[in-house]
């Protein structure tokens, strides 16, 4: 299996830790990781090519079938454009030190994902999925700052009360219907579901379905995202948004549609939830900011599209027929934008790492005028902003456009709401983006007239991917021969793609296009005349690094109009904050009782600080209070008691019963 | 239909859509100066304007590449959207004859205005750019619902499966008065031409292009908004005429759309000329407004009315 | 091979003799004398996986009339695995002491090796009468231990907890006469119900769970074998024992089950109130042996996977908190406290302790790398499959538990792991003991399990 390989690369590229300069360690590491990667990309090659392939790895049983490689293909592409770029990114780290950690936690990560995705045991997954939320966490709070820490903890608080527990509690529901530790195969899993009450499918499913919505970030489980996204190294959040939300699906294709099987309404609610999430997650994109963050809120939009897709699929497929190849479509289309999402997010945060390496911020109101300076990043960002609009020729276009057709032809009203909402959301997409884009790179400003280009590594990652946006758009057919796990009747050849009658080519066009501009272009031939500074009212007193838009005020009147939205949003945190506040309250009540008061009563307990100041106090001593008071006494009035008399008094005793027992 | 049939309808599509569009606001502007008690200028008058502009050279703000490219990328999209639609039943360019690619074709257009927009350091092309986005943000729900109900009608998104099977019921004409809506704020006619406001932000993205690049930026908005009316027409037309199986009917229809184009404008002019600009703010919440309606209108078609 | 073990374990006795050393002197016969035990039982340990380890091998070397056997050596996969984690945690220890230590050596080694002794022959014990007389022996050393922190209460607490334990096996041998030796026993209720209190006291369980927190004034390396490979985890390993010979039924079920977990239930109030770090993995310790003895719950239904679990459990813990007092240890010598509160900047200050502090503490609540993550999920799944309430009361519990003591760790984390601070000498013993803890820990639970896999009921 190339596989081996793969997990050699990040072991060795972990083992490079070992070396004790932190540059060449970051650099020698994230290399390795590249090819690891590249190793990966290979292995989806070779299974596309000649079938599955079962193994043992490591003595983890191994299984890679059609699904695995979607989703390898995903890790492969992301992680080798992210590590190539990482190469010389994680240079802005020098000062922070500890390369190694890098070195072992960034490969664990990749190698983490391989395994959750190949492995044949749903042990082998569960421990992967910890890999992988460990070695996330280590990442994030990789710059040490305290912000970054504190996310970091959030986040891994997060995932264990969401992931870790629900997960295991699934673990053992699949052991107790087994009964054996070797034998937690998916295939088993699923003959034993087949068999198994109702109550434990549904038991089944929904942990597994928290566990998943937790780590794609779907609502009411989003509220991790941003922060952690944003506190990661960038290469590392393009990591974590294009592959690690990724995984989750795999999870909920692997081990619920596949184990469990599906139903219209299980299908009806991941849709429901997908549709939901693109709209919390686009519109809260539309107010962010910082550019990390933005990016962070609109993974959660996109995997809304994503989860959107798979359950139209999961609603459809089971009623067979006509609908049953809508949903097929809408599972396709799902699959499809996973990839497009994991490629043109990653870029865009590549495209917000190169910004922040050279300037050092990601704030996008501090941030504009780049686009002189920093031409190639600006394109490449252009190119991934545009996909993630889903502007054609670029890929984003393709899946979303087959996720509406899905939904519009879903013969239900929910699904086609959801569509209908996936379209205007689609308006927002562009609207974020193009507030990224102007903000980093629209205008020209003094400020950053002296910022160079990044290094080629980091342009060659971003460019990897960026390209990649245009070359699936235009030639879909390279990729859904592998995305077709659910035998969609998709229409394609190499010009077009499409649904029955409903048909795109992309080629065609790309061409009538490129011809049109071309041509008009050369019937009008721009003539310029004089060059001037841009009209500013013929002011002279202007901060011309100030006469611009801000990022906060592209759309503050939109913003202001859907208030409401915003507001019910920060209504649900405040709860979520307030539900954490009272438990905590509550806590401290309870754990009040557990305490001794030593000195000054009637203190208030307002903070575990506040009891921790407090002798703990423990039953049994209270209980057995009279008891020692007279040992006590005993010990004071006896004279010459000592230890070692009781030592003494022990010994007699325990060998006198021993000896009785003995004789008798 | 034979080849050669279908060739002349498409260079009459071509025609179309590369020569009438600014006739079409020649048409809008006397009819406006009428309104007013003006003479008004010749119908060619918006012609000479272009072409002047087209004889200008431009003056360069910036060294920007795409400031220079995102006019012409706008004009190809804006022709692309307007060659997607039917010139009687011919369709010139067949690229998928469907109504989501029309959609964002069509949409390119903006997103090409606004990028230039944003290229420059200019304050009021900025907000122009923004105001440009916020429209489309409250107009797409609209029209992406609007979609669901025509779709869910006739069965198909591709437009001549639409064209084919729409029926007629309650909800779809309700659909054809929200549409009609829709494209007109889509098109950024008086008093939804926020993005550009002359009098308030010079221009809006355009306020930094002159000469040639703002001719041709004029010309695709010309074209983009002869292309929503055409659409609007066909869709108008097309279902009610049963098939088209020979090339005279074909001609007749394609005559039908001409003249009922032709006609629309005035009404289009009228609307211009009565209104004043609405404020953003005023258009969020009338859009928003629709869009609820959209949705009611979508559960109606659900309901098979 | 079985005198092989034999004399590795009774050679930790020989300590004794050196109550009167002081200095490097004492720290080099400690160091030699368990070194030497570790060898020989790592030659019993290779030479019985060589010869095939289903086999068992049991030497009586006492036998009386009415009792039957009262001192033996019983080695078989479990008592093999048990007691070479005990004594390689020993060495460790004492080799982590050296460091530790200014004064008061010579005596602190005589107790050491005292408690290493009797544990080891309380590890290859079955029957009863040797269970009570090394327990015996464990008390007076933990006594002594205390003692030498300077709580003199505390001391006598824990003393008489565990003679209330000793005694409690008394009378279960009194109840079962010969029986008491377990390879010939049958099932009797009210000696088992004896000897669940007995591990309990042992464990610091219900009802007398309070003695464990207030032995934190021994110094750390006793109080990590303590906690990782003796007294503590030796409860759990004795009822396994009798449950393993004995196959009881499960009319007691319920009392073990629900008393462990209203122990862990309690232990989740615990943690957040303690600062000092000695204190907050005490309490993880009852937790975790309170899993081990939820896990014994289990294979009362009959399940062999209960047995074998419950052991993976205690043998994985006893490397991770190994591993945990190890760090605190650290960060004591370098910041002269271990309240978590006024330790700022770990990672600057001990870098390798705060590796070992953030892998270990982490651990504790069921994290990778480390072992405690593989028996969790086991434990999880095994009890999934008990009966009725308790297939979710069980792993419920469990995990709510250790994400109790996840957050609470990731607290003092966010405010004592990064941050400025001076960096300081660490001495290369104790880095040299972490890092073998650190890869033994990751190492273990691979090869542990299988290992574990073997134990079956007897007979």
């Amino acid at each position: 299996m190339i596989l081996e390989y793969a997990i050699g690369a990040f072991i060795l590229g972990g083992l490079v830790g070992l070396l004790r300069d932190y540059k060449a360690t970051v650099k020698a590491s994230s290399f390795m990781a590249f090819l690891g990667s590249l190793a990966l990309l290979w292995q989806v090659y070779e299974v596309y090519t000649s079938g599955p392939v079962s193994g043992d790895l490591f003595g983890i049983p191994i299984r890679i079938d059609d699904l695995s490689i979607v989703f390898l293909l995903i890790i492969g592409l992301v992680g080798a454009a992210a590590s190539l770029y990482a190469i010389n990114y994680m240079e802005l780290f020098e000062k922070v030190g500890k390369g190694w950690v890098y070195a072992i936690a960034y490969n664990t990560f990749l190698a983490s994902m391989t395994l959750i995705v190949t492995a044949d045991s749903m042990e082998y997954f569960v421990m992967g999925w910890e890999l992988m939320t460990l070695s996330s966490f280590v990442l994030v709070f990789f710059s040490e700052k305290a912000r970054d820490v504190n996310a970091s903890v959030k986040y891994y608080i997060t995932m264990h009360f969401l992931d870790t527990i629900p997960l295991f509690l699934a673990l053992g529901t699949a052991y107790s219907l087994i009964g054996n530790f070797e034998e937690l195969t998916f295939e088993n899993i699923a003959n034993a579901m087949a068999t198994a009450p109702a109550s434990t499918k549904a038991v089944f499913t929904a942990l597994l379905m928290v566990a998943f919505m937790a780590k794609s970030g779907m609502v009411p489980f989003h509220f991790w995202v941003a922060e952690t996204y944003r506190a990661a190294p960038t290469s590392v959040s393009a990591v974590m948004a294009g592959a690690m939300e990724k995984v989750a699906i795999y999870g909920l294709i692997a081990l619920i549609w596949r184990t469990v099987g599906t139903s219209y309404n299980l299908g009806l609610f991941v849709a429901v939830i997908g549709a939901i999430t693109l709209t919390v997650g686009t519109l809260y994109a539309l107010r962010e900011t910082n550019a990390k963050r933005l990016l962070a809120y609109s993974s959660i939009g996109q995997m809304g599209y994503v989860w959107f897709g798979l359950g139209v699929g999961m609603a459809l497929i089971p009623k067979g027929g006509f609908l049953g190849a809508v949903g097929a479509l809408g599972a396709f289309a799902g699959l499809f934008h996973a990839l497009n999402h994991a490629i043109f997010k990653a870029s865009l945060f590549l495209s917000a790492g190169a910004v922040e390496y050279r300037t050092g911020t990601v704030e996008l109101n501090e941030l504009g005028g780049l686009g002189k300076t920093m031409k190639v990043t600006a394109l490449a960002a252009l190119f991934a902003s545009l996909a993630i609009s889903g502007v054609p020729p670029f890929n984003g276009f393709i899946s979303k456009w087959l996720i509406y057709v899905s939904g519009y032809y879903s013969d239900s009203y929910i699904l086609a709401l959801g569509a209908v909402l996936a379209a205007f959301l689609s308006a927002g997409t562009l609207a974020y983006s193009i507030k990224l884009y102007g903000a980093q790179f629209g205008g020209e400003m003094k400020r950053y007239e002296s910022v160079q280009e990044v290094p080629a590594g980091m342009l060659v990652g971003q460019w990897v991917l960026a390209g990649l946006t245009l070359l699936i758009g235009v030639f879909p057919g390279t990729v859904t021969g592998i995305l077709n796990v659910f035998n969609a009747p998709i229409n394609e050849n190499l010009y077009k793609i499409g649904f029955q009658s409903v048909m795109f080519s992309p080629v065609l066009f790309v061409i009538v296009l490129g011809v049109l501009t071309f041509g008009l272009y050369l019937v009008f031939k721009p003539e310029f005349g004089k060059e001037a500074k841009p009209w500013d009212c013929g002011s002279t007193q202007i901060d011309e690094d100030e006469y611009r838009i801000n990022a906060e005020g592209y759309y503050l009147k939109y913003e202001e109009k859907i208030g409401s939205f915003y507001r019910l949003g920060d209504w649900f945190y405040r709860v979520g904050a307030g539900a954490i506040h009272y438990i905590t309250r509550a806590y401290l009540w309870m754990a009040s009782y557990f305490t001794k008061i030593v000195d000054t009563p009637y203190t208030r307990i307002e903070t575990l600080d506040d009891l921790r100041e407090r002798e703990v106090m423990h039953i049994d001593e209270e209980v057995f209070k009279p008891l020692i008071r007279f040992l006590n006494i005993a010990k004071n009035v006896i004279p010459g008691i000592r230890l070692g008399t009781f030592v003494v008094i022990a010994l007699v005793v325990v060998g006198a019963i021993v000896g009785l027992l003995i004789v008798m | 239909m034979e080849t050669t049939a279908k060739l002349a309808f498409s260079f009459i599509g071509v025609l179309l859509t590369f020569l009438l569009p600014p006739y079409l606001d020649g048409i809008a502007r006397r009819v406006k100066a009428r309104l007013q008690y003006r003479r008004g200028p010749p119908l060619m008058q918006t012609w000479y304007d272009l072409n002047k502009l087209f004889s200008l050279p431009s003056v360069k703000p910036t060294k920007s590449a795409l400031f220079t490219w995102a006019p012409y990328l706008a004009l190809a999209s804006a022709v692309i959207g307007a060659l997607l639609l039917p010139y009687g039943n011919v369709v010139p360019i067949d690229i998928g004859f469907n109504l989501v690619v029309f959609f964002y074709v069509i949409l390119m257009v903006s997103v090409f205005l606004m990028l230039a927009g944003l290229t420059v350091q200019n304050a009021f092309s900025h907000l122009g750019s923004a105001r440009e986005m916020q429209i489309i943000l409250t107009v797409e729900p609209l029209i992406a619902i609007l979609y669901g109900v025509l779709a869910y009608n006739a069965g198909s998104l591709n437009i001549s499966d639409i064209i084919a099977n729409l029926h007629l019921t309650p909800s779809l004409v309700m659909t054809y008065v929200l549409l009609a809506y829709a494209l007109y704020v889509e098109s950024g006619f008086m008093p939804f031409d926020i993005a550009e406001a002359e009098q308030e932000v010079i221009g809006g993205p355009l306020s930094e292009y002159s000469g040639r690049l703002l001719g041709v930026f004029y010309y695709a908005i010309y074209i983009k908004r002869f292309a929503l009316l055409w659409f609007f027409v066909s869709l108008l037309v097309l279902p009610w005429v049963g098939p088209i199986n020979t090339t005279l009917k074909a001609a007749e229809v394609l005559a039908v759309q001409f003249l009922l184009t032709v006609a629309l404008y005035p009404v289009i002019a009228s609307l211009e000329a009565t209104n004043a600009r609405l404020r953003i703010d005023h258009v969020v919440k009338m859009n928003t407004r629709a869009f609820f309606a959209g949705i009611v209108i979508l559960a109606i078609a659900f309901m098979g009315w | 091979m079985i005198e092989l073990v034999l004399i590795s374990a009774l050679i930790p006795f020989a300590l004794l003799l050196i109550w009167k050393l002081e200095g490097k002197t004492a720290d080099l016969i400690a160091s030699l004398v368990l070194g030497v035990s570790l060898l020989l039982n790592g030659v019993a340990v290779y030479d019985f996986f060589s010869k095939g380890s289903e086999k068992v091998y049991h030497t009586s070397y006492v036998t009386t009339g009415n009792l039957g056997e009262v001192f033996g050596i019983n080695v078989d996969v479990a008592s093999i695995l048990m007691g070479f984690v005990s004594i390689l945690i020993a060495f460790l220890m004492a080799v982590y002491a050296s460091r530790f230590l200014d004064s008061g050596k010579g005596k602190f080694y005589a107790l050491f090796g005292l408690l290493t002794g009797a544990s080891m022959v309380f590890i290859y014990s079955t029957n009863l009468v040797q269970f009570a007389v090394a327990l015996e022996l464990m008390a007076i050393a933990i006594l002594g231990l205390i003692e030498l922190g300077g709580a003199k209460t505390d001391a006598l607490k824990a003393f008489l907890v565990l003679n209330v334990g000793v005694l409690l096996i008394l009378g279960a041998v009194a109840v079962l006469g010969t029986g008491q030796d377990l390879t010939t026993a049958t099932y009797d209720g009210t000696a088992f119900l004896l000897l669940i209190f007995a591990a309990f006291m042992m464990s610091s369980q219900f009802p007398f769970y309070s003695w464990l927190p207030d032995s934190t004034a021994s110094p750390i390396p006793a109080s990590a074998y303590v906690h990782a490979a003796s007294i503590v985890p030796l409860g759990a390993y004795m009822l396994f024992r009798v449950i393993q010979y004995m196959k009881p039924n499960d009319d007691y079920f319920w009392v073990l089950g629900s008393l462990s977990v209203a122990l862990v239930i309690l232990m989740m109030i615990y943690y957040p109130l303690q600062r000092d770090a000695k204190r907050l993995i005490t309490y993880s310790t009852m937790a975790h042996a309170g899993v081990a003895y939820i896990t014994l719950a289990y294979a009362l239904l009959g399940h062999v996977a209960g047995i074998q679990i419950a052991l993976y459990q205690v043998v994985n813990h006893a490397v991770v908190k190994a591993l945990a007092f190890a760090s605190v240890g650290g960060l004591a010598l370098a910041y002269g406290t271990t309240d978590l509160k006024l330790i700022k900047g770990m990672r600057r200050t001990v870098p390798w302790a705060s590796i070992a502090w953030f892998l270990s503490f982490l651990g504790l609540s069921g994290v990778l790398p480390l072992g405690l993550f593989f028996s969790k999920a086991f434990t999880i799944m095994s009890t999934r499959h008990a009966k009725g309430i308790a297939s979710w009361l069980f792993p419920t519990v469990i995990l709510i538990d250790a994400a109790i003591f996840l957050v609470v760790v990731l607290l003092w984390f966010r405010e004592s792991f990064f941050g400025e601070g001076e960096p300081k000498k660490e001495p290369k013993v104790i880095v040299a003991v972490l890092i073998v803890l650190i890869i033994v820990g990751i190492v273990m639970p691979w090869v542990s399990l299988d290992v574990v896999m073997k134990i079956g009921f007897a007979g």
